[in-house]
């Protein structure tokens, strides 16, 4: 059936399930720098740990469209003396990227960027090793290794929850969902930011610890090599549903203070202020 | 006010302003009773001129209140009479002891505890050691109330001077006072006046059953300092004023201020790179707003900076710890006028990891790395005068030659000193010319005076060679000659002319400028190399073959470092092993082995060092022959020289 450009009240509204079916990649987590971690919070969240997780996975049969592969960074955050997880910035290639851009950042306030090329962001395997990389714009971002096996410390089990095939794990994290509008001089501004909150649910097919090395690098556009990495904790390779749930506005933080912790995972520099260094 | 003038607490009179406040050390025993060795270390520092010694850590009750294996414990009676043991011992010396009454809350360890969950004012497990965590039912809050009071009667029943309840550094009482912890909405939870109940409730407890008359001191965090990690809700100075007019008007006698908590960890136990004094504006701006005597902790380090504070009515009491541990008689020689003449600590924080070693297991205790006798006084407690100016050789200048020749001296020996460098200290001298490390001269600077006043012939510049020795006709030879750095062969490339050890970089034989340079290693040499060439304006990458950058340094002073890297944008690469050294890159290979090239105009190979001892073989023959340090062993700390000096030079 052919797409129509006037829907029915009924058709005009988002699939409320969101799910990111049979995601497979590698998983990594490492010990970072709590200042750093700290400088880039913006209000309310407070940081709880001085640990960096990310991931690179492909999401194989998303609920929302086609195939697509993602890069992820995230935080600890404590947010009113509820801990979760606040995903800074997401890299996204492929044939379902750009939908599940779209859908990330207008319903979630996600911050995503597309890559141009699906093998801009790649993992290979080999054995029982792993390397994932991702690039955008000719550059070089992230870099991780991993080899099947043990987590480099134990202790990473517990930051993972203790995944094992056919466990469901929850978790929340939080997004900063942005509302740009004109001002009275014709200025688009952002007006409102909204701090959402999100239940996910983790169904895992399996879970495979390994060693890590991680290496992360900045471009013009894209900071990815924010964080030093002081300790590769562990990772895996994991194969799982992703479903993301309830979704909440807890505050209402100033967007004046906000953006300026948000714009550069969200434009790249050729679309802010030129001038400004 | 001199240092020397009496100040009432409450109703006692403490006789000079200086306190020793608590730290664990170690030297307790299980069951919690104060040991002989416990007793002759706190005994050694009333002797030394301490006004008031306020004990380690003290529990008030078993199980979730146990914060070390060998902590003292005043939960039960038959532990009394150890403790008025303790009380006479430190009265001998006119001086005064206060027992620290503590719990732990959630900064514990379930293997102490031996229970389910560790205990705090709400569910929130520690940020340095998460474990299962719950919150204290109401229930267990009066009855924790009721233990120390009952604790506090046992001290007081003891003959101890006065008790001072441990409400800082992020323990229970702190678990209660601070918003960022205690997220309870019943009476002890929400606003200031309930999260402090807690701690009012204790004092009106300990004040029900050893009389209002009975000095009580609080030990508070003026701040927390969460807000520079980003944290809004913890404590303020502003809040401490607070509640420091409450205890006030409850009839506390003595606030003692720190400042910090668990998560801001560097903040309580400061490494080297905290500036002297830096605590002591906040307990200066709460002692404004009360009347009962103020004591002020922060890295005091110099007898003239407290008599400082005193004279200029900035606090009370001077309160120091480490550098009790560093030198016994830091009041005596304070008070007499004789403060250069003080071993002063160097924040290395030696004391704090060792003493962590065995805060689970038991049986070690703290040690200072160059003061070997402390925690050993019960065994060092007699120097005798018998050297009858026998000649004495030592060979190099380095934390143990300098240690061994100070002994050696004054047990009336006649020491030649030689020392092939044109400066004292060897090692750490190299480790006080990174930014913000001066205070690791300290040493150097206290062991080049007793070398010149006990009259030691020093021969800087000097390498002694074996026939210059036995022209000297010693009767004891001590090899003291230290280590150099490993360039490991079987690297391709180590010997290409763009690669330096860690020692030209800090004492400068060769200058980086504006380079992308890779440091190999990240022990706290390579860190400091690191630190120090990108504040010179290189772009420096550390490349460590473990997954941890600084594994096997003290954690505290691990973590400073890393926040200087982070400061300073070092990139660190843990997990990967130097490959291969070429012209203006590196090869290095991760955990999955994958091999990655890394950009760089030099290399700074920073991967251990090897002993250096040509002289022991020359010197066969000889009876008296000791070598010590990394000259024996390399790769070993500060201490390892020190103590193993201090001993031969005691029993020689």
């Amino acid at each position: 059936m052919k797409a129509k450009l006037v829907l029915n009240p009924e058709e005009a509204l988002l699939e409320p399930t969101a799910i990111m079916g049979d995601e497979e990649g590698i998983y990594f987590t490492f010990m970072s720098d709590l200042g750093v971690i700290s400088s880039v919070l913006p209000e309310p969240l407070e940081p709880a740990f001085p640990l960096v997780s990310g991931y690179i996975v492909e999401i194989r049969k998303p609920s929302f469209g086609e195939y697509y592969r993602e890069a992820m960074l995230g935080v600890y955050v404590n947010v009113n003396g509820t801990i979760g997880m606040y995903p800074l910035t997401f890299l996204l290639s492929g044939p379902g990227a750009e939908m599940a851009t779209y859908l990330g950042r207008e319903k979630t306030g996600l911050p995503k960027k597309l890559c141009e090329n699906l093998e801009d962001i790649s993992i290979e395997r080999n054995g029982d090793v792993l390397r994932g990389t991702v690039k955008r714009k000719g550059s070089l971002l992230m870099d991780v290794s991993l080899k099947l096996g043990e987590y480099n410390d134990p202790g990473t089990d517990n930051i993972y929850n203790h995944p094992e095939p056919g466990k469901v794990t929850g978790g929340t994290s939080f997004y900063f969902h942005t509302i740009l509008e004109p001002d009275e001089t014709g200025t688009a501004v952002y007006k409102k930011v909204n701090l959402f909150s999100n239940e996910a649910q983790y169904t895992y097919r399996s879970w495979q610890p390994g060693k890590v090395s991680v290496r992360l690098y900045s471009s013009e556009n894209d900071a990815w090599g924010t964080f030093p990495v002081f300790s590769n904790m562990g990772g895996a390779l994991s194969n799982n549903d992703l479903e993301m749930k309830e979704l909440y506005v807890i505050a209402n933080p100033d967007p004046e203070k906000t953006m300026p912790k948000l714009m550069s995972t969200r434009f790249d520099k050729a679309a802010l202020v030129k001038g400004v260094e | 006010m001199p240092l020397n003038s009496p100040c009432k607490v409450g109703t006692i009179e403490v006789k000079n302003r200086l306190i020793m406040t608590a730290m664990g050390v170690g030297l307790g025993e299980h069951e919690g009773k104060a040991t002989d060795d416990f007793i002759a270390f706190y005994a050694r520092r009333a002797q030394g001129g301490c006004g008031l010694i306020i004990t380690e850590i003290t529990r008030v009750t078993e199980g979730h209140g146990i914060g070390e294996y060998d902590q003292l414990s005043l939960s039960k009676d038959e532990n009394i009479e150890s403790f008025a043991r303790l009380a006479d011992a430190i009265h001998s010396y006119d001086s005064k002891i206060f027992v620290q009454l503590q719990h732990p809350g959630r900064e514990t360890y379930l293997a102490l505890t031996g229970t389910d969950a560790l205990v705090s004012s709400s569910p929130i497990p520690s940020v340095a050691f998460p474990q299962p965590t719950r919150a204290l039912a109401i229930g267990e809050i009066k009855e924790l109330v009721s233990q120390f009071g009952d604790a506090a009667l046992r001290a007081k029943k003891a003959g101890i001077d006065g008790v001072e309840i441990h409400g800082a550094h992020g323990y229970l009482v702190q678990q209660f006072l601070s918003a960022n912890d205690n997220k309870r909405t019943d009476e002890y939870g929400g606003s200031r006046e309930n999260r402090r109940r807690f701690l009012m409730e204790i004092v009106a407890d300990i004040q029900e059953k050893c009389g209002r008359d009975y000095p009580i001191s609080v030990r508070l965090s003026s701040s927390e300092f969460l807000d520079g990690v980003g944290i809004r809700s913890g404590i303020t100075v502003e809040e401490t004023i607070e509640t420091a007019v409450a205890l006030e008007q409850a009839g506390v006698a003595l606030l003692n201020i720190s400042a910090g908590t668990y998560f801001t960890g560097a903040t309580i136990v400061e490494p080297t790179s905290y500036e002297q004094g830096w605590k002591i504006p906040f307990a200066s701006e709460i002692r404004k707003h009360v009347s009962i005597p103020v004591a002020a902790t922060g890295v005091i380090r110099e007898a003239s900076y407290a008599e400082q504070l005193i004279d200029n009515d900035i606090v009370d009491f001077a309160a120091l710890g480490r550098p009790w541990l560093c030198d016994p008689d830091f009041g005596n020689k304070a008070i007499s006028g004789h403060g250069d003449d003080i071993r002063q600590c160097m924040s290395c924080v030696y004391c704090f990891d060792t003493a962590g070693e065995t805060l689970v297991t038991g049986g070690g205790h703290a040690k200072c790395a160059v003061n070997p006798e402390m925690g050993n006084e019960t065994i060092y407690n007699n120097l005798k005068k018998d050297g009858n100016r026998r000649k004495v050789v030592v060979v190099g200048a380095g934390p143990g030659g300098l240690e061994a020749a100070i002994t050696l001296a004054r047990r009336e020996f006649d020491v030649t000193l030689f020392e092939k460098n044109t400066y004292l200290g060897g090692q750490l001298y190299l480790a006080s010319l990174p930014p913000h490390k001066q205070k690791m001269g300290f040493f150097i600077r206290y062991a080049e005076k007793q070398l010149k006043d006990l009259g030691v012939d020093l021969r800087l510049g000097t390498e002694a060679d074996a026939e210059e020795i036995k022209a000297l006709n010693p009767y004891a030879v001590i090899l003291a000659t230290g280590s150099e750095p490993l360039k490991p062969g079987r690297i391709p490339g180590i010997h290409n002319d763009n690669v330096y050890t860690p020692v030209e970089i800090l004492r400068k034989d060769v200058v980086l400028e504006n380079q992308k340079v890779a440091v190999i290693g990240s022990g706290l040499t390579g860190m400091e190399t690191a630190i120090t060439l990108q504040t010179a304006g290189n772009e420096v990458t550390i490349v460590e073959m473990q997954d941890i950058c600084g594994a096997g340094g003290g954690q505290t002073v691990i973590m400073d470092e890393r926040g200087t890297l982070a400061e300073l944008g070092v990139v660190t690469m843990p997990g990967h092993r130097l490959v291969e050294i070429r012209d203006h890159s590196i090869i290095v290979a991760d955990n999955a082995d994958f091999q990655i090239e890394v950009e760089c105009d030099s290399v700074v190979v920073s991967l251990g060092v090897r002993s250096v001892n040509p002289l022991e073989e020359a010197l066969n023959g000889f009876e008296n022959i000791y070598v010590i340090g990394e000259a024996k062993q390399a790769g070993r700390r500060i201490a390892d020289a020190t103590h193993a000096a201090y001993q031969i030079a005691y029993n020689l």
